[in-house]
């Protein structure tokens, strides 16, 4: 399998990565960068567990090849947490009455984390219908069931 | 970015992504790449299965522009249908607004593109291609020797081609209405209603089983009829309908359901009538 050696931004940072045709972001992230935030979980882009802020748009980490990310700007959620770019978002978390997103088990709340940051760069002016649609890329794995 | 066996080509212009693929017409044309990564995690393609050659669309930037006129608008290729929702809200027709939305979920709608899902989405069950059909929308299919317009759900770029943008007309329509069923069935259509009557109707179902199914004869049997509909036009139309679905491989049960949801549609013509 011929393989791919890509440059791009992880939470701010320059990486450099390698591997396979077929190696997906996710890998990367998880394997090479010891990031645990994506989590790998459908494995197909349905349940969100994997999500991170590419090019400042949530997207499955798992449906994209490593070559595609070259060049891109990458945010998981532990990188959220700490950018500046990011310091408003708990509070517009908490006034939209989302704030368990913060407090669920650790399984799924990355990955809403990652898609509400998406939602509050690119229109935090969402109303509550925009809010769902957000977090509809998002599905509990851990069993509870709770949404936000 | 460059290993000896493989070779990501980033074009930075549409000249050039055309020059480029009339040398290397084997080579892949990646844009979102879900419908890759998708038919990869379903295990029908494990590992992805990729060429060593890949253009990558991203950059180019005529690809990735909406542009709207009196008389259409235009959504680049390039755009993925997450910007195509979000900047198109108040643009978009609905029922073609409601088709794409109804693609995966919002991050794969982040990635996945216009012209991805109609040149390789079409296992989704053509909802995109639907709402297309039913709004005459045409897509233009380009290569370094030039350039042709086709219809927008017959999209099949030949050897050399890149579909660049979708072209929908901008018309007015008093009904829209789309359905996807979790079977993949879905139903499009929009009409036109004017003094009391339906002028135009324009409706197509798409399923995995059968394809796309549009009919002028079927939607012409209904011009020009009032509204709310006469049981004999209404009846007519929806025999006509069944009998158009005999289908080898279709079921009967796909068959009825087909037949409930155009049956929801003409209700909701009803509705949107004067009464």
């Amino acid at each position: 399998m011929p393989s791919v050696r890509v440059r791009f931004r992880v939470n701010g940072e320059w990486v450099q990565a390698q591997g396979p045709l077929d190696r997906r972001l996710i890998d990367v992230l998880r394997q090479d960068l010891r990031l645990p935030g994506p989590l790998e979980g459908c494995g197909q882009g349905e349940c969100g567990s994997c999500l991170v802020l590419f090019n400042q748009k949530a997207v499955n980490a798992c449906l994209l090849p490593l070559f595609a990310a070259a060049d891109a700007e990458v945010f998981t959620a532990e990188g959220i947490a700490g950018a500046r770019a990011f310091a408003g978002l708990p509070g517009w978390i908490r006034r939209r009455g989302l704030a368990e997103v913060q407090r669920r088990c650790g399984r799924c709340a990355p990955g809403m984390l990652v898609a509400l940051a998406g939602l509050y760069l690119g229109n935090p002016e969402a109303e509550a219908e925009e809010l769902a649609d957000a977090l509809s890329g998002n599905r509990c794995t851990c069993g509870t069931g709770a949404r936000p | 970015m460059r290993d000896r066996d493989i070779k990501v080509y980033r074009p930075r212009s549409l000249n050039g992504l055309l020059r480029l693929y009339s040398l290397d017409p084997d080579a892949l044309l990646y844009a979102g790449g879900t419908a890759i990564a998708l038919r990869a995690a379903a295990g029908r393609e494990r590992p992805f299965r990729l060429p060593p050659r890949l253009i990558m669309l991203g950059n180019v930037p005529e690809l990735g522009r909406i542009t709207r006129t009196p008389r259409h608008l235009d959504i680049g290729a390039g755009v993925t249908l997450g910007r195509a929702l979000s900047t198109g809200r108040n643009v978009l027709p609905a029922v073609l607004a409601q088709a794409i939305a109804s693609v995966g979920t919002p991050p794969v709608r982040n990635l996945g593109t216009i012209g991805g899902n109609l040149c390789a989405g079409r296992e989704d069950g053509g909802a995109v291609p639907s709402a297309l059909a039913v709004l005459d929308g045409q897509v233009e299919l380009r290569s370094a020797a030039g350039a042709r317009w086709v219809r927008a759900w017959l999209a099949e770029p030949r050897r050399g081609e890149v579909l660049t943008r979708v072209r929908i007309p901008m018309e007015e329509w008093q009904a829209q209405g789309f359905r996807r069923l979790a079977s993949g069935l879905t139903l499009a259509a929009a009409a036109r209603l004017g003094r009391g009557a339906l002028e135009t109707l324009h409706f197509c179902l798409a399923g995995s089983d059968f394809g796309l199914l549009r009919s002028r004869e079927l939607e012409d049997s209904l011009k020009n009829a009032r509204l709310p509909l006469a049981p004999r036009a209404r009846q007519g139309f929806l025999r006509e309908l069944e009998e158009r679905l005999t289908i080898p491989g279709l079921g009967s049960y796909a068959r009825a359901t087909a037949v409930r949801l155009a049956g929801w549609f003409l209700d909701r013509l009803d509705e949107a009538g004067p009464g």
